[in-house]
């Protein structure tokens, strides 16, 4: 299986020192990789770097096998991405957004704006503003809009942040629907270490801007009762607090 | 379809779907509305003896080329640029097949197709009116709309201002505060300090007058030209700069 990420000695600091410092994190194909760590780890800033919304990093971004800096358009064309907020223009309506993303791809039929609606369950209400739609919602167009244009690799910060039980459930369905029928390749962010569990098959764990610990979900289980205490080991490990 | 091409698109929609651009569009027309109306009534008045019988276009031409198009341009850069920062909508661009060299000259661009379009829809209202009052010459009638078009070629460098200001403002109010108080300033140098002011890109906004009608000795018209591509260049180069190193 070929590489879908290739992150080698990444390093991104902010001005106020904080950051992420020599990130080395490889994606497969059909992978669906979570990141997980406390608010403020990184997780984010990781995601931005490859997405081309963080400039001067130092170190190497390879997605596709190709230099994210040389190949910036062709590599985009295959990727999807929700990072942070939804980014919705409030005064458009579901479809009109949804519209609005297609013309920077070209190509994009609208049928299938019908259908990355339907979805995440929007389709009643694609004639709705967005700008009244409440947080889950405004959460399921912003995934509509990643899955819009049949990405190869899909880059989701908090993906299920603003949804209720049964929207995290279709969320994580859709995911690996995805892996499997399509293969497409995920990077997901999370603070929960139980979603992570239950949605990813590898996991890597972010602390204090470094990643501490890389492992297949199924291996880190084998050790833990959890993903949860997989985490907590990892990071008393960093900080050489002994583990009982 | 070229990724530039398809960027212009996404930023030229983005803007004809905010109704302020029809109602300022529609300020502008009824002021040539009022205008028609009052040449009208003073010439009822005074029993034909006063006719205001000007070529219409040609006459509301200023308003349109000094206050109109550079409001519309302050306003509709700054929702493509400051307004989508704080709207964080500007990421679905950034992150589409796009480098963000192309994202910045598709926003210039597609501000400067509303420009177009606002010109040539101001020519016809203007043309209409000039055809009611009468006095309507189809050569008057199309020398103006050359105007018009040579008209636009000085909102290039306009934009770039904008776009500039947009770069170093952190919020929409601060920059088109900023974008109004500079291009005030700049006429204000045009006007009463004449040297300095022939200098500024602003003075050039008339720039059919280099073309239609007197011509001007080449020199100066090279220096004009020169000094017009300067500022553009200055400016994108600026804007590039900045809008490339920042993140998002």
């Amino acid at each position: 299986m070929g590489n879908v990420i290739e992150i080698n000695r990444l390093t991104k600091l902010y001005k106020n020192g904080r950051g992420i410092r020599n990130i080395n994190l490889t994606v497969e194909e059909g992978d669906i990789v979570g990141l997980l760590g406390p608010n403020g780890s990184g997780k984010t800033t990781i995601m931005k770097c490859i997405l081309g919304l963080n400039r001067s990093a130092e170190g190497e971004i390879k997605v596709f096998d190709k230099p994210l800096d040389n190949c910036f358009e062709e590599i985009m064309r295959e990727v999807g991405a929700l990072v942070e907020a939804p980014s919705i223009h409030k005064d458009l309506s579901a479809y009109k957004n949804l519209l609005l993303r297609a013309t920077l791809y070209g190509g994009v039929p609208k049928a299938r704006i019908d259908h990355v609606l339907d979805m995440v369950h929007l389709l009643p209400y694609k004639k709705d503003k967005a700008g009244r739609f409440s947080l889950g919602m405004k959460q399921r167009l912003g995934l509509a809009g990643a899955f819009l244009t049949e990405p190869r690799l899909m880059i989701l910060d908090e993906p299920v942040n603003g949804l209720d039980i049964e929207g995290v459930v279709e969320i994580r369905e859709i995911i690996k629907r995805l892996r499997d029928e399509r293969g497409v390749s995920f990077l997901i962010s999370s603070h929960m270490a139980g979603e992570i569990e239950k949605t990813c098959n590898k996991v890597a764990v972010m602390c204090e801007g470094e990643l501490i610990a890389f492992e297949t979900t199924e291996n880190a289980l084998k050790l833990h009762p959890s993903l949860e205490d997989y985490f907590l080991d990892a990071v008393r490990e960093k900080r050489g607090e002994i583990i009982i | 379809m070229n990724a530039f091409v398809l960027a212009v698109r996404n930023e030229f929609y983005k803007l004809i779907t905010r109704r302020k651009y029809i109602v300022l569009f529609a300020v502008g027309a009824l002021i040539c509305i009022g205008r028609l109306g009052g040449g009208m009534l003073i010439s009822k008045l005074s029993s034909g003896m006063v006719n205001i019988q000007s070529n219409m276009p040609l006459g509301m031409m200023r308003l349109m080329t000094d206050i109109i198009a550079p409001l519309m341009i302050f306003m509709a850069v700054t929702d493509l640029f400051a307004g989508e920062i704080q709207e964080d909508t500007l990421k679905n661009a950034l992150m589409a097949p796009v480098t963000r060299f192309k994202v910045l000259l598709s926003k210039a661009a597609s501000v400067f197709l509303l420009c177009a379009a606002y010109f040539v829809l101001y020519w016809l209202v203007c043309t209409v009116l000039q055809i009611i009052s009468g006095g309507a010459r189809a050569n008057v009638i199309f020398t103006a709309l050359g105007a018009y078009m040579l008209d636009l070629v000085p909102l290039i460098a306009l934009i770039g201002l904008a776009a500039l200001i947009n770069m170093i403002s952190k919020s929409p109010s601060l920059a088109m505060l900023l974008c109004i108080a500079a291009y005030v300033v700049m006429k204000y140098l045009e006007y009463y300090v004449s040297p300095v002011g022939q200098m500024l890109f602003t003075s050039y906004s008339q720039w059919h007058k280099l073309w239609i009608g007197s011509l001007l000795p080449v020199g100066a018209m090279f220096a004009k030209i020169g000094i017009l591509c300067g500022s553009v260049l200055i400016l994108y180069t600026l804007s590039y700069i900045i809008f490339d190193g920042k993140d998002y």
